[in-house]
């Protein structure tokens, strides 16, 4: 006896190869959602203030006693002290005309220019090739005698995206050691790091 | 002997003859009952819903070293999410896509995103496929992300790990009954190498199927 297909399954054959021929396929029942991720991140940013560089002889020039002790003014104007802004973070400082005894307080500012909070470090006197770190409030004194220097504010402070400028400041004082006929230049270099990992 | 109709049986045959004239015909007896049919399907449907993030004020971080969360003192980043597009109610919301936006992120940042995927139909899903299928990270900022996370499925904890990769490995083939759902913790943990001022976003979509399809 053969096979038939029977009405039915006439129509579901031509219906089937009407799909096919359609390019309809069979699929699955299935549902989709999406997920969308978006990320940014911030900066850390920091840079002396142009203009900010500020020293304190403008006028008779100043003493003090080894340990940057006892500060007083002398009755003439002999040194003079210069400086600028190397880049975002050092400033070249130069002493011209110096002799033993001088002394001369500093200050530059600096202003937070990233989106993430900083706390400033220690910075860095580089003077004659060598580097120290100048602890907030310590007397640190170069290798060869020449020099010495304390800082004296704002190290190891948080700055807030947003704020004014800082205030970053100075002594230095110029001791026996220190040659003739030689200009004294050394530089600071300021460095801050993102508030968390200081 | 001869038969004999008779008068009625006369009658009979002529009655007979009228029917068959006017077309009429002989029957046998019969009668008829309906059997009706109601076939309802039933549906395969998935939604999305954020169930917020761990970043609203104080940042989450963690410590540099150990990389265990530490205790924020600070709201400089953000992580935000919106749910769009409604996709079915249950009593709760759920949505077609989700979005996670991180923002001002830094090194040691690390905010929790939470993405709950609701079987909201009548037919058991299996998660079939997660693709990627917008991916735009010029700065290389997903290579400096560290993730961990722990999967639930209806509030209890059935996994946990670290990596994407690896929760894709969990997630696959996950099956999800109706009204049942999988809800994925992840944390983000930007390392020490996170580029600064970068962007970056990517897209994610995930088919689920009927159960009895996936294999």
């Amino acid at each position: 006896m053969k096979p038939r297909l029977g009405k039915f399954g006439t129509v579901l054959l031509a219906v089937t190869l009407a799909l096919a021929v359609a390019g309809a396929g069979f699929a699955k029942w299935s549902d989709t959602v999406v997920i969308n991720g978006d990320v940014s991140t911030g900066t850390v940013c920091w840079h002396f203030v142009s203009g900010s560089f500020f020293q304190h002889d403008s006028g008779l020039d100043e003493t003090c006693e080894p340990g940057l002790i006892n500060v007083s003014t002398l009755d003439k104007d002999v040194g003079n002290t210069t400086g600028y802004f190397q880049d975002d973070h050092m400033l070249v400082v130069t002493i011209n005309n110096a002799y033993p005894c001088y002394y001369n307080e500093i200050s530059a500012k600096e202003q937070i220019c990233g989106t993430i909070p900083v706390v400033l470090q220690a910075p860095v006197l580089t003077y004659a090739s060598e580097d120290y770190t100048l602890p907030s409030g310590v007397v640190v004194t170069t290798n060869d005698g020449v020099l010495e220097f304390r800082w004296m504010d704002n190290t190891g402070q948080q700055f807030d995206p947003g704020g004014g400028p800082v205030e970053l400041s100075f002594e230095m004082h110029v001791l026996q050691p220190a040659p003739q006929s030689t200009a004294i230049t050394f530089t600071i270099t300021q460095s801050a790091v993102q508030w968390n990992e200081a | 002997m001869k038969g004999k109709l008779g008068k009625f049986g006369f009658i009979l045959l002529a009655l007979a003859l009228c029917l068959s004239i006017t077309g009429a015909a002989f029957a046998k007896w019969s009668d008829t009952v309906t059997v009706e049919g109601t076939v309802n399907t039933g549906s395969v449907c998935v939604g999305v819903l954020d169930t917020g993030t761990s970043d609203s004020g104080i940042d989450p971080r963690v410590d540099p070293i150990s990389l265990e969360p530490v205790t924020g003192d600070k709201d400089v980043a953000s992580t935000i999410s919106t749910n769009n597009s409604i996709k079915c109610e249950d009593g709760v919301t759920y949505y077609q896509s989700i979005t996670e936006t991180i923002a001002n992120a830094y090194p040691y940042y690390a905010p929790t995103m939470n993405a709950l995927l609701k079987n909201c139909g009548s037919i058991p899903v299996k998660i079939e496929d997660i693709s990627v299928t917008s991916f735009d990270d010029p700065d290389d900022i997903l290579s400096s992300i560290t993730w961990k996370w722990e999967l639930t499925y209806n509030d209890i904890v059935v996994a946990s790990g670290e990596g994407l990769s690896a929760l894709a490995k969990i997630v696959d083939n996950y099956q999800i009954e109706p009204g049942d759902y999988l809800d994925a913790h992840i944390t983000a943990i930007f390392l020490e190498s996170t580029p600064q001022g970068a962007s970056g976003s990517l897209t994610m979509t995930i088919t689920a199927s009927q159960w009895n399809e996936v294999s």
